[in-house]
């Protein structure tokens, strides 16, 4: 590991300034993947700005939506009694990623920012059209994470720019939802494919209100499934509607072949997972 | 039955306390005042040639002691053995993988060490590599070795019956191909040794080597330096499965630049050194040919098997082997063909690797078992007693076997996994898999030696010592050994004091491998022990003015039968020995076996000298997800032949952990290459299994008492990985009628499959 140099602000402000100040400063908050970057020298911060000495954006709260502080950590979210009750399919996807261990580290500031296209936390986040918030030192402005990434490991986010705050808009609880990971393990693995399906529905009638499919590890960034999700929406769900959709949604992915899997296969998989999906809420939703 | 009183107890392995509070000390642990740490500048072309190394800007990096290529090394090549000699500790001519050693470094702390690698300037002229051995051995192909004739290190041509007759009288022929693909071990605690090179020259290393006394061999041999200067100590060590048996170049490395730095060096492995410079699983290709008569008795099998050497030997010249005499020897088969080559190709190096080629042959030869009993309608469990090896036999490619269980296994193992009712109600994607197989369990003498040593003391204080040159890696051995001696002489196992594995106060131990510590350095306990209780008992008969076969011993102490009041302890015992005879009461053991037989000819590959075979039957139950092809294995059976289970509870923990392996291997653990570079050197993409992904597995005990093992006992450590792979597979057709031929079966072949049907 190359030398560095450590800083720890104690409040937002001096972040920023300080991420202004230094070149090839990089921001530490969980560590989970700045440092196995720095130990395998593919990372060379020269310095490194450690955000938890700031208390404020550690913890999440309901206000006209839930704010999610930055560094609120992976397994905050899992075990949060709140949450588990009105967004179930948040802790899943939580629940999902890596170790215990790894979850008590990690933050979902420093999961979104690291732009993995296969994050689980960021696959469910796009899945509830989440908005971002980012601070920098003149300016401070709200996106949406459909706008966010742009490719492997890359986003919007200029020098000198903190995501600080992830905002899921309230009507998010009126959905059921599920996240699927699928992987050759089932613990501590990358999903092959990854997806979250939030579903609006008459679950008596069938009917399909609104839903929302997003894809993780199927193109350069997590993706939504707008086609497939239109083609659903106001419509009833059967069989064939179901599987037009996983046809249409595996159609919107440009997934890689690399050696965990093939494109072809990954497509595949899609359609597979989008039907099983949208069923796996109809069949909890329907019994109860 | 005997009664034993220590002997067959479930006993937490003696080390265990220690090892979860984190006070074991370990080789990585070790930290010495002023020690260096070293870095290896490896090769970072899979083929070239090395022009010029220039060291002079890493020399002058303030905290850089010394600074290591070829022209400091006496460059005598290494190996298994001088034959196969073809590694050097820093290459100076080729570099023929990816990771080869070209130079190191030795500096004040492991930062230092790594900036002084990107300061060495190293010109290499590269040349064309080959990766895959079949096309490696075609004429025109790269050369990877100078005078090896198209990379073939090693052939073997056994046969023996008539294979062509053999095959006429059949009534059918089977044909297939069958290929496995390379594993990483993936040992707990990673390669690390430090070494001191005192002034006089003499050297002390601890090392975590499964193998301290033949490590002070190899050392002395590569280094030019007198066995007798060379000191091995192997603390704790956390896990081997084959990996650390062979001399590592890092360990020659480290020596030499103590010498050269005049400070002890330290050389430690990051996961990812691991991943890409120790050895691996060899990848094989073998061909199978199978003639059966309709009754199901196997007339004639044939293989041609292509084994991927990688870059160097290592000991694939005897994983090749070991490939032909398991392959032969499972089953009766009188005319059998075994053609095999090892290859050089431009990839990181094979080597000893759990069950020594045998999981290659018996995934090949099981899966093929499955076709038959298919083609044959007939059940694979008869298939498999219609052929199955019995005790006192010796096989047609003259493997003699003892004691052997496989139909006890068989049977066992079917009534287990409720089989018979399982098969008749069938679930769609669910389904049931056998595979069985014969490995060594005590080593082999094939290469002349087989030795293991040991002596038990018992001090004037009563203390009582065992000393074995053996190293427990993990597997328990000093937890069995202990507990065969304090059987002999009928105290609590934690009574024993033990040292291991140390070159200077040890008898030699060739090593722990081969599944043969249990039996052969446990034989060396139990002759050891028996030596010091007649001294015991002799001492005490006329002590006790009564006969030694009337004597009986219990707590330390030895009574006269049926008089309880009259006794004599160990330590008055020894004391009197000590003080008065002035004789130390000291019993030695040492096991060198089996004697060779004439039947034993190295040069057709016929006859192998085990001390014993050990058998062994897995029954695997997996269920499909059709929808992405993935396997649950749900259920698991392994049945063993044994012998006799010293301890069973770490007798199931050898299974439990090789068929977590084994599964691995069957269906997610594949070192991947893309023109000779691994692509997934990391605990991410190298998928061993999680606790998650482990199903319940039952192990069954066959104990068939073998006439020479110590108490009955045989070896479990490799063979209990051998045939999960093939029982896997074979459930997977079971479950949805796709026949996976190339391990892994991945998620992706599954689902190709499902589609073709």
């Amino acid at each position: 590991m190359k030398n560095f140099d450590y800083i720890k602000p104690s409040n937002l402000a001096d972040a920023i300034s300080a991420l202004k100040e230094y070149e090839n400063a990089f921001l530490f908050a969980g560590g989970t993947d700045l440092l196995v970057g720095m130990k395998n020298n593919f990372l060379k911060p020269q310095y490194i700005i450690d955000l938890k000495g700031i208390s404020n954006i550690k913890s999440f709260e309901y206000q006209e939506g839930w704010h999610f502080g930055a560094l609120t950590t992976i397994r905050d979210i899992e075990v949060s009694e709140t949450l588990q009750q009105k967004m179930p399919f948040l802790c899943q996807a939580a629940s999902s990623l890596g170790s215990i261990q790894i979850r008590n580290r990690a933050t979902i500031g420093g999961n979104l920012c690291n732009a993995s296209p296969a994050a689980d936390i960021a696959t469910m986040f796009l899945a509830m059209d989440s908005q971002i918030k980012i601070i920098s030192i003149d300016n401070e402005k709200v996106v949406g994470l459909d706008k966010f990434f742009t490719g492997p490991n890359s986003t919007i986010l200029n020098r000198g720019e903190v995501l600080t705050e992830i905002i899921v808009p309230k009507d998010a609880e009126q959905f059921k939802g599920v996240y699927i990971k699928f992987g050759p393990r089932k613990g501590m693995d990358i999903g092959i494919v990854n997806i979250a399906v939030l579903l609006d529905a008459d679950f008596e009638s069938g009917l399909c209100k609104r839903i929302r499919i997003a894809l993780g590890a199927v193109a350069p960034t997590p993706i939504r499934a707008r086609q497939a999700e239109g083609l659903l929406s106001g419509n009833a769900l059967g069989p064939d509607s179901i599987n037009k959709a996983a046809e249409l949604a595996s159609s919107e992915t440009d997934p890689i072949s690399d050696f965990r899997a093939s494109a072809g296969y990954r497509k595949e998989l899609v359609k597979t997972l989008v039907v099983r999906g949208i069923n796996t809420i109809l069949a909890s939703n329907r019994n109860s | 039955m005997e009664q034993h009183s220590a002997v067959g107890k479930r006993i937490p392995q003696r080390d265990a306390v220690d090892k979860v509070k984190g006070s074991a000390i370990f080789t990585n642990d070790i930290k010495l005042k002023g020690m260096l740490y070293c870095k290896i500048l490896r090769s970072p072309l899979p083929h070239s040639r090395i022009i010029n190394i220039d060291v002079s800007k890493a020399e002058k990096l303030i905290g850089v002691k010394a600074v290591l290529t070829y022209k400091d090394t006496p460059q005598v090549k290494f190996s298994i053995s001088p034959t196969w000699a073809d590694k050097l500790p820093l290459e100076s001519e080729k570099a023929r993988y990816i990771g080869d050693e070209i130079a190191a470094v030795a500096a004040v702390d492991e930062d230092t060490a790594q900036e002084a690698l990107d300061l060495i300037q190293v010109d290499f002229e590269e040349l064309p590599g080959v990766y895959d051995p079949v096309e490696a051995m075609k004429p025109g192909a790269p050369v990877i070795h100078d005078s090896v004739e198209n990379n073939i290190s090693k052939a073997i041509h056994m046969e023996c019956g008539n294979i062509e007759e053999g095959f006429a009288s059949g009534d059918l022929i089977l044909e297939d191909t069958f290929s496995t693909q390379a594993q990483s071990h993936c040992s707990l605690e990673t390669h690390c040794c430090v070494a001191i090179c005192e002034p006089n020259d003499e050297i002390k290393i601890w090392v975590n080597t499964q193998a301290p006394h033949a490590l002070r061999q190899k050392l002395s041999y590569a280094l030019n330096i007198d066995a007798s200067k060379i000191h091995v100590i192997t603390p704790y060590l956390g896990g081997g499965f084959g990996s650390k048996i062979d001399l590592e170049p890092a360990q020659a490395i480290c020596i030499l630049l103590s010498k050269k730095s005049g400070r002890p060096v330290r050389i430690s492995n990051t996961r990812k050194d691991q991943f890409i410079s120790t050895r691996i699983r060899h990848p094989t290709i073998s061909e199978l040919k199978f003639g059966v008569k309709r009754d199901g008795t196997i007339v004639a099998k044939q293989a041609r098997v292509v084994m991927d050497n990688g870059a160097y030997n290592s000991h694939g010249p005897a994983v090749l082997l070991y490939n032909n005499v398991m392959f032969s020897s499972l089953y009766r088969v009188e005319n059998i063909k075994y053609e095999g080559y090892l290859v050089y190709t431009n990839k990181n190096w094979g080597g000893a690797c759990r069950g020594y080629g045998d999981p290659q042959a018996t995934f090949a030869q099981e899966s093929m078992m499955d076709m038959i009993a298919e083609r044959l309608n007939m059940d694979p469990i008869d298939l498999r007693l219609k052929n199955a090896n019995n005790p006192n036999e010796i096989t047609a490619n003259k493997v003699r076997i003892t004691s052997c269980g496989l139909r006890e296994c068989l049977t066992q193992a079917k009534e287990a996994s409720n089989w018979a009712e399982k098969k008749e109600t069938k679930s769609k994607y669910r389904g049931l898999g056998i595979a069985s197989m014969i490995y060594t369990g005590g080593g082999s003498i094939g290469s002349g030696f087989n030795y293991s040593g040991a002596t038990m003391q018992i001090n004037a204080d009563g203390t009582i010592h065992l000393s074995v040159g053996a190293v427990d890696i993990g597997q328990g051995s000093n937890t069995i050994l202990t507990q065969m001696a304090a059987d002999v002489l009928a105290v609590d196992p934690e009574a024993i004091r033990l040292t291991t594995a140390d070159t200077d106060t040890t008898l030699p131990c060739m090593g722990t491998f081969g599944s043969r510590v249990t039996f052969c350095a446990g034989s060396a306990v139990f002759q050891a022990t028996n030596e010091v209780k007649n001294m015991l008992l002799e001492e005490a008969s006329e002590i006790l003015e009564a006969n030694m076969e009337d004597l009986e011993m219990k707590d330390k102490e030895i009574f006269v039968k049926g008089s309880l009041g009259v006794s004599v302890t160990f330590s008055e015992l020894a004391s009197r020995a000590h003080y008065k005879r002035k004789k130390t009461l000291i019993g030695h053991g040492y096991y060198n076996g089996p004697e060779v037989s004439d039947d034993f000819d190295p040069t057709s590959y016929v006859g192998y000298p085990s001390p014993a075979m050990v058998f062994a039957t897995h029954i695997a139950e997996v269920e499909i997800d059709p929808g992405t092809g993935k396997v649950d294995v749900i259920n698991f059976v392994a049945a063993h032949d044994l012998g006799r289970a010293i301890n069973p509870l770490l007798v199931e923990g050898q299974i439990e952990g090789a068929v977590a392996q084994g599964i691995g291997w069957a269906l997610t653990e594949d070192l991947k290459f893309e023109n000779g570079k691994i692509v997934n050197p990391n605990f991410h993409d190298y998928k061993i299994l999680t606790i998650k992904d482990v199903p319940k597995i039952t192990s069954i005990l066959v104990e068939t008492i073998d006439p020479n093992g110590p108490f009955g006992a045989k070896g479990i450590g490799e063979c209990a990985m051998v045939p999960t792979a093939p029982a896997i597979v074979n459930a997977i057709y079971d479950a949805i009628g796709v026949r996976i031929k190339d391990l892994p079966a991945t998620p992706e072949k599954i689902f190709d499959g499902l589609k073709k049907i």
